[in-house]
């Protein structure tokens, strides 16, 4: 699988899309919940889940490394990309 | 020389009453040795001749390495605008799964008035529709967003597209018997592949023109397209397309999953991103001649490629042979369904000089495919040349592919012979 940490800073078309990348932290934990381990999917408590969520957001800094993620403060997180994303096409919606 | 539409076929060649287009004479018929014996018995599902084992999809991961794989329809060597189920494109994230049919349930639940559960046996006692559609992954042709043109066939640049004749049930009529709470804006398709492949649709996509698809050509879809039942939004994004669909939520707002919010969201050139870029826009590209083809001596060729859009008919395709600075209006293939393959047809005369071909597709809502220089102005390009051909460095490529065709060429031990191979010609404008 693709790299999970890296910069916040996507300035070239062609940048790699880490987690830093997601508008919201809930997306990080949805695709662990749903599809990981690639190997053994749907295999991971909640617990685990929030605690994985965890580590790799505060890899890429964005939290700290003792900050206590849950259903309450995950989806408080501030992503550094959050304020860059476009609607392509509201009228779709 | 583009020699228009409706030309006569001896007045295109010009070769006079007892000319042909290839020049090959007229030989008495001799009896070969499959006319001197019987042949096999007819087999019960038949493939195609053992001549024809190069025209297969070329596929991304053949070692069946820890990772998601592709295959790619093999565009330069197919005419008309079906895509036989073999050769239908398919990416799958996370391999194949076995799913038996009789176990397989869809469950439509989240912002309706009745949740209902759905089997393929039950789905096959409501109405159904067969529509032409065709689907294509939002990566396809993204190597072209490279700054150098990328030397590759139809197949690799263009094969992660295809059509089919779809049959299945209407979502609307589903969801008319669920019923639907005015909350829902969104509906959450998720597979039941190992990744429970996801995304957010959004409901008035759902009420136009989406199904849950269970046939592909007559036959019941293939498992790397979604066995035994998938979502079919015509003309969105291939992903969106849930396969093997075991969940339709309605909800209020969009899920911001993994695919949406990643993968199939696109970085623009200011540093912005594209967040649900649904529609796959019009484009066209020639399949005859391209990339891997050679010509054997001048004279008459016939032109021929493929041009649809997500927002309906394809209105009008104009071909060059001269990298855009002439261009003639091609023949469409009838019937022109919306949100289908459209064939498009041009005569031609090669005179041995070399050539750009290229074409350039009008949908019926009025968008144009883009010129290369309009496209890169406005989604950008990489800045260094992109080296891996089957690589996605961005999403929604749409503007027009150019193949370079080569002056006379000498062809070694064969003493002096005319040829010329398409490449990929400069697109730099």
């Amino acid at each position: 699988m693709l790299p999970l940490v890296g910069p916040s800073k996507f300035d070239r078309i062609d940048t790699m899309k880490t987690v830093p990348y997601y508008k919201y932290a809930t997306t990080l934990f949805d695709v662990v919940r749903r599809s990981m381990p690639y190997q053994m999917p749907k295999t991971l408590t909640n617990d685990e889940l929030y605690a994985l969520s965890a580590y790799i957001l505060s890899l890429n800094k964005i939290i700290g490394e003792n900050d206590v993620m849950d259903a309450k403060t995950l989806p408080q997180v501030k992503m550094p990309n959050r304020d860059n994303f476009i609607i392509w096409a509201p009228d779709k919606i | 020389m583009l020699l228009g539409r409706g030309i006569m076929f001896a007045g295109a060649m010009g070769t006079g009453a007892a000319g042909s287009l290839t020049g090959a004479a007229a030989e008495p018929l001799k009896d070969d040795p499959w006319s001197l014996e019987m042949g096999s018995v007819v087999p019960a599902y038949q493939v195609p001749s053992r001549f024809e084992k190069d025209v297969v999809r070329t596929r991304s991961n053949p070692n069946n390495e820890f990772r998601n794989s592709h295959a790619r329809t093999p565009h330069h060597l197919l005419q008309g605008t079906v895509t036989p189920n073999g050769l239908f494109f398919s990416i799958s994230h996370s391999g194949l799964p076995d799913i038996d049919p009789a176990q397989h349930k869809l469950v439509i639940h989240g912002l309706v008035k009745q949740p209902l559960v759905y089997t393929v046996e039950s789905l096959s006692r409501y109405p159904m529709v067969t529509r032409m559609h065709f689907l294509e992954c939002s990566g396809n042709g993204a190597q072209m967003f490279s700054n150098e043109p990328v030397q590759a066939t139809a197949q690799a640049l263009h094969g992660l597209c295809s059509n089919a004749e779809w049959t299945g049930v209407l979502l609307s009529t589903l969801l008319e018997e669920t019923g639907i709470d005015p909350k829902a804006k969104w509906l959450f398709g998720e597979g039941a592949d190992s990744l429970s492949l996801h995304r957010s649709v959004p409901v008035k996509k759902a009420l136009d023109d989406a199904m849950i698809a269970l046939y592909q050509n007559g036959e019941r879809i293939q498992p790397g397209n979604g066995y035994p039942m998938r979502l079919l939004l015509p003309g969105y994004q291939g992903n969106m397309n849930i396969k093997h669909v075991r969940r339709i939520k309605l909800i209020d707002q969009p899920a911001m999953s993994f695919y949406e919010a990643k993968t199939y969201s696109q970085i623009l050139p200011d540093g912005k991103m594209w967040l649900f870029h649904f529609t796959m826009e019009v484009k066209s590209f020639i399949t005859q001649p391209s990339f891997g083809h050679s010509l054997k001596e001048p004279g008459y060729y016939e032109i021929s490629g493929i041009a649809y859009s997500g927002n309906g008919r394809i209105s009008k395709v104009l071909v060059s042979a001269d990298g855009g600075k002439s261009w003639a209006q091609a023949a469409l293939q009838e019937p022109v369904l919306p949100k289908a393959f459209t064939r498009f047809r041009m005569p031609w005369r090669w005179d041995g000089q070399p050539a750009v071909l290229q074409s350039r597709a009008w949908d019926e809502s009025g968008a144009v495919q883009p010129l290369r220089p309009e496209f890169v102005a406005a989604r950008g390009q990489t800045s260094t040349p992109v080296t891996n051909p089957l690589g996605f460095p961005n999403q929604h490529y749409n503007s027009i592919t150019s193949w370079g065709v080569d002056c006379i060429r000498v062809r070694r031990g064969h003493g002096r012979r005319r040829n010329a191979w398409p490449r990929q010609a400069d697109q730099r404008g």
